[in-house]
């Protein structure tokens, strides 16, 4: 082989490992990126009412995004900043060598980024549905490559490396934005041939392939000429050598500034195209959440969320930037002057946006108001604290990115790998953050260290910062900001077990679906309460009013009266009825026929009497028996233990008509039509929880971790990971109910003891009800006092459930009768037609 | 009691800096009294910006004190930094910044009428104030960074090579500025390796050596206490006795039959003595070169020995 060629392949191969090397952090940066937004994703989807279709693919496309523009910083920029591709210049090695190479490198680079990329999405495919087919990753795969070649060849151009940074991030929607313009000047209208946007995509896939080629040749053209000639362009350069004649420009008169005022000023006009940049980017977002409202508001926020954090390593990096701020430092400025004033500019700026933000969110929340007066169909209406809490949780997000930032990038020195690993890592701090506010309920308190802690670290670490002592094993700042994080992680560890997901045990869920669908509950599901409009006609109210005077003429008649009422009440819709409304009429009918017997009338007449008000008790607690509500399954309970005890009473029982006798016999039997009536309840609770919102300000109960109470010093107030709690607590209720109201009991006693331990619980979510003296009816003829007072406090949730009653009623013999009864069941029919 | 004006502007005492692997600086002592020009000399790595990072408080010291206009410089940093002027090996500027423009945002830090001597000296110096920073030449920079130092007629002056860089012309007239300073007062902390121009300014001369201070005194009493003995030899092989105190012998050199040794402390009775030793044909002085004492004490022996030690290495 010729020497020659062989040093020159050689020479190839030194070059591109050298590139690759270079291009480490970045590799490893990607990943944490990855991971960023894997967190982001579902958390902005919690607040902006995406509950399906999460725009996942984003998570994994934007990686080989973020390893493009490092790329550039590292290959390019970098180097021109440490002024190493000047030796390398100098070294006899061909310019164009060091251009492809460092081309080769970039695109060897995004291909293994891609494909890691891929290989993830397919890997997490049953955990994250990736909605992305093959074409959709080849467009994003020629993203990536045209940033890559774009950043290039910006690169080799531009002097200054954030503003190579930032042009580069907005040309790489160039190709998009021509693609869609084209797209609306074609097709205005939505129809056919643009629906699919088949041909949007054709489209952006031709624009960034040819811009891409011409950025191709940009970079052969820029890199060639920075490496072989020094740009003469520069005025400056002309003159340079020519002596300066005093007269030639007279110095500008300017006011004398304090020196706060002058970091300012310096603050400002050293980060002025860098401050526009951002607030460009502000810009587009705010304009993207006005136009599109919050459909995109995942890309929105990661698009604010990165302007954020490269505001945040704006804050230092551009005193970093070849070490200037020793200019401040050996001029004796004071430290914390120079951290407020640089603090203050990003602040403001930060402020300005995040109130933009607020009142559009707010401008459009509003628009979706009006029509329906929620916020979201599961939520509930917009009070005012679901709007501090959409308010501080944007807070936390936007600040905790930005001081995540501004510290990170303090321990920069190169603002080049600061503004590509920055915002991934702090984007996941941030969303750590938020992570153990929304799902694990830890205390704001502890939260807002993660915001305050980098803020005090920031300032704590000025002086080593400025005289460039700045080092992560010796700075008492970084030591007391990583405590303080340790501490934050160790209370989100003790917290995560509560991050389990509310998860119903599959067999319950499988019987309860197999349920749902024999009976097509779906439809009727739902609607909660279908009350008694107790509004009568006024023709009725006449003659109710006329029965009333007649009857009214001493107590017994005032009684007959009531009775009337509720006969006539019973009688206008056979509709399902809230057993807590009906409580009271059920006690009076109850409290009436226990007197009965006592009372001095004429046999027929309390035989009339008597079964007139166990006629209407029956109504009652048949109808109550049809509600969807577990108490009311409840309070149907304890009323029909009643109707069992009259029944299996001799000296009441034979009072009772056959027909009437039959009839309730023959329902009461029907355990069948019970377990169904209590199963529909179930699911009906199963409903509601599944559509239920954790949310800090709704519980009231202690948050109890691995049988120990955790007091609120420990871990504060931490509402939503004890309503979690409670949630859970709810399912196992739920799941214990269901297997309680089957006809096969498994573990009975354990169950009933669960169900036992649930009332020590004081709050009361989700349909369960209050909880009240917990005792369960073995032997209806033991129970001698009225049940009537339990029902006021509606009773724990299926105390009554499998007690024995029910096998009770099962043996009462029915009296040979004429006509058939009807059963729950029909009833039960009836009440849906 | 001491009067403020009696103390040393910058004192040091066993002073020791250590980074990890490397000693920078071994129970550095020494004094600087206002109104002088004191010269740091030493090698490459002895130590000379190290004790000026400690001095301006960018380093804090292992061990030992020091003191800076009566303030420490690891606490009071920042006011001892606000009183001083410092040029240091490479200054930091904003380099977007015009000339004209970092002058006046450095006159925010400073009292009134630091501008107007900033656009003084700047004139002077001829650098064109419009331009940025960033496209001017080195010697250029030197002379916006010196600006910047003086303009605000601070008490001390902290140098560190602070004529790398400029002409022959501005490095002359900015070492004759700095006796006008010493002249009103002032005290001038200087680290150079231009040898001949801190012959020209210095009152006093300290050499640093791998993180010691080898030698510390006034030039004058430097120039008078050392002297260079040239001895011719009759064989070259002889063996000459050693030199009683106080004369320390800090280079000694032979060629052929002639030895060359830079001495301090050589009393004229010891001058008598040499030529009477035996084997000596002839023994001349000449007077020395601050370069000469500088490059006998790097280059010589460790440690001040006798002649007759030198002679036989």
């Amino acid at each position: 082989m010729n020497p020659q060629t062989s040093k020159l392949r050689l020479m190839r191969w030194r070059l591109l490992g050298k590139e690759l090397r270079q291009l480490l952090p970045i590799f490893a940066a990607a990943p944490v990126a990855l991971i960023a937004f894997l967190f982001l994703v579902p958390t902005i989807g919690e607040f902006t009412n995406i509950r399906s279709g999460l725009p996942w693919e984003l998570a994994f496309q934007l990686p080989g995004v973020v390893f493009s523009l490092g790329a550039v910083g590292l290959l390019v920029c970098q180097e021109k900043e440490q002024r190493s591709l000047q030796w390398l210049a100098a070294l006899p090695i061909p310019p164009l060598e060091i251009v492809w190479g460092k081309l080769l490198a970039g695109i060897v680079g995004v291909a293994f980024v891609w494909m890691t990329s891929l290989l993830a999405s397919l890997l997490l495919q049953p955990l994250i549905p990736v909605q992305l087919d093959l074409a959709q990753w080849l467009l994003c795969l020629a993203i990536n490559l045209y940033i890559l070649v774009v950043g290039l060849a910006i690169g080799w151009r531009m002097e200054s490396t954030m503003g190579a940074m930032f042009l580069i991030l907005v040309l790489a929607f160039v190709p998009a934005g021509l693609a869609q313009g084209i797209d609306y000047v074609v097709f205005p209208e939505p129809n056919l041939a643009n629906q699919s946007g088949f041909y949007t995509k054709v489209l952006v896939g031709i624009f960034y392939v040819t811009l891409g080629i011409v950025a191709f040749f940009l970079v052969w053209l820029w890199g060639r000429r920075s490496l072989t000639a020094m740009s003469t362009k520069n005025p400056d350069f002309d003159r340079s050598w020519l002596p300066y004649r005093v007269s030639s420009s007279l110095p500008k008169q300017r006011h004398l500034m304090s020196p706060a005022a002058g970091l300012i000023w310096q603050m400002v006009r050293q980060n002025a195209w860098s401050l526009m940049v951002i607030s460009l980017i502000f810009a587009i977002s705010l304009g993207q959440l006005a136009i599109y409202q919050l459909e995109y508001s995942t890309q929105i926020a990661m698009i604010a969320a990165l302007a954020t954090s490269w505001l945040g390593v704006m804050t230092f990096g551009g005193d970093s930037y070849k070490h200037q701020v020793r200019f401040l430092a050996d001029r004796g400025v004071s430290p914390t002057t120079v951290w407020w004033t640089r603090q203050l500019v990003s602040i403001s700026t930060l402020s300005l946006f995040a109130l933009s933000a607020l009142a559009v969110a707010l401008m459009e929340l509003n628009k979706q108001i009006e029509p329906q007066m929620t916020l979201h169909p599961n939520r509930g209406p917009l009070t005012f604290v679901n709007l501090l809490f959409l308010l501080l949780m944007m807070l936390i997000f936007v600040f905790s990115v930005y001081a995540f930032s501004q510290w990170l990038g303090q321990y920069f020195q190169s603002v080049i790998l600061a503004i590509v690993i920055v915002p991934p890592v702090a984007i996941s701090a941030a969303m750590f953050a938020i992570t153990l506010f929304r799902w694990l309920g830890i205390d704001i308190f502890f939260v807002g260290m993660l915001t305050i802690f980098p803020m005090v670290g920031t300032w704590l670490a000025m002086r080593a910062w400025m005289d460039r002592r700045l080092g992560f094993r010796s700075s008492a700042a970084q030591l007391i900001v990583a405590t303080s994080l340790v501490t934050v992680v160790v209370g989100g560890l003790v917290a995560w077990p509560l991050m389990k997901p509310l998860n119903i045990n599959p067999t319950i869920a499988a019987e309860m679906q197999e349920f749902r669908e024999s009976r097509e509950f779906a439809a009727t599901l739902g609607s909660g309460y279908r009350s008694t409009d107790r509004n009568f006609a006024v023709a009725q109210r006449q003659s109710i009013d006329e029965a009333s005077e007649r009857l009214a003429q001493d107590f017994r008649q005032s009684l007959l009266q009531e009775v009337c009422r509720i006969e006539e009440d019973l009688a206008f819709a056979d509709n399902a009825l809230d057993g807590g409304l009906y409580a009271s009429d059920g006690l009076f009918l109850e409290s009436l026929a226990e007197l009965v017997p006592d009372w001095s009338m004429e046999a027929t007449e309390r035989a009339d009497l008597f079964n007139r008000l166990l006629r209407a008790h029956f109504q009652l607690h048949r109808r109550i028996r049809q509600s969807d509500q577990i108490p009311d399954q409840n309070t149907a309970d304890l009323a029909e233990i009643w109707s069992l005890q009259q029944l299996m009473q001799p000296e009441r029982s034979q009072l009772v008509e056959d027909q009437l006798y039959n009839e309730m016999v023959s329902y009461l039997a029907d355990d069948l039509a019970r377990q169904e009536a209590r199963r529909r309840a179930l699911i009906m609770m199963w409903s509601e929880l599944e559509q239920q919102e954790i949310s800090s300000w709704q519980s009231n109960g202690q948050w109890v971790f691995a049988g120990l109470f955790i007091p609120p010093s420990v871990l504060g107030n931490s509402a939503a990971a004890r309503n979690r709690q409670h949630r859970q607590n709810a399912i196992q209720l739920l799941e214990d109910l269901w297997v309680l109201s089957g006809e096969s009991i498994r573990s009975q006693d354990e169950i009933l003891k669960r169900v036992a331990e649930n009332r020590e619980e004081q709050g009361a979510h989700y349909g369960i009800g209050r909880l009240g003296k917990y005792f369960r009816v073995n032997d209806v003829a033991a129970v001698t006092p009225s049940l009537f007072p339990i029902y006021q406090g509606r009773g724990l949730p299926g105390q009554q459930w499998r007690a024995g009653w029910e096998e009770q009623a099962k043996r009462l013999a029915k009296r040979p009768v004429v006509s058939e009864t009807p059963t729950l069941k029909s009833a039960s029919q009836g009440v849906q037609e | 009691m001491v009067e403020e004006s009696d103390n040393p502007a910058i004192q040091v005492l066993q002073l020791g800096v250590t980074f990890p692997g490397c000693v920078a600086l071994r129970n550095v002592d020494l004094q600087v009294p206002k109104g002088t020009v004191f010269a740091l000399l030493g090698e490459n790595g002895a130590g000379k910006t190290t004790l000026i990072r400690v001095l301006t408080g960018f380093t804090q010291p292992t061990s030992g004190q020091c003191n800076v206009l009566g303030l420490n410089p690891v606490r009071d940093a920042v006011q001892v930094r606000q009183r001083i002027g410092y040029v240091s090996d490479a200054p930091a500027m904003y380099d977007w910044m015009r000339v004209d423009e970092i002058g006046w945002f450095a006159a925010s830090f400073y009292p009134d009428g630091y501008l107007e001597r900033y656009r003084e000296l700047i004139a002077g110096y001829e650098v064109p104030s419009d331009r940025k920073i960033r496209h001017l030449s080195k010697g250029q920079r030197a002379k916006v960074a010196l600006g910047l130092a003086l303009a605000h007629d601070p008490e001390l002056l902290i140098l560190d090579e602070p004529t790398s860089g400029l002409d022959p012309l501005v490095r002359r007239e900015f070492l004759e500025s700095l006796l006008d300073r010493v002249a009103d007062g002032r005290t001038v902390l200087l680290s150079s390796h231009q040898i001949s121009e801190v012959e020209r300014v210095a009152d006093q001369v300290a050499i640093l050596h791998q993180g010691q201070v080898r030698l510390l005194d006034s030039l004058q009493n430097l120039r008078d206490s050392f002297v260079e003995l040239t001895i011719g030899l009759s064989d070259p092989l002889v063996s000459l006795p050693e030199l009683e105190s106080p004369a320390e012998v800090y280079r000694s050199q032979i060629n052929g039959r002639q030895q060359r040794m830079v001495v301090r402390d050589l009393s004229p009775q010891q001058l008598e003595e040499v030529k009477g030793w035996n084997g000596v044909e002839h023994v001349s002085t000449h007077a020395t070169s601050l370069e000469d004492i500088f490059t006998a004490c790097l280059r010589g022996q460790q440690t001040p020995k006798t002649s007759g030690q030198a002679s036989a290495q």
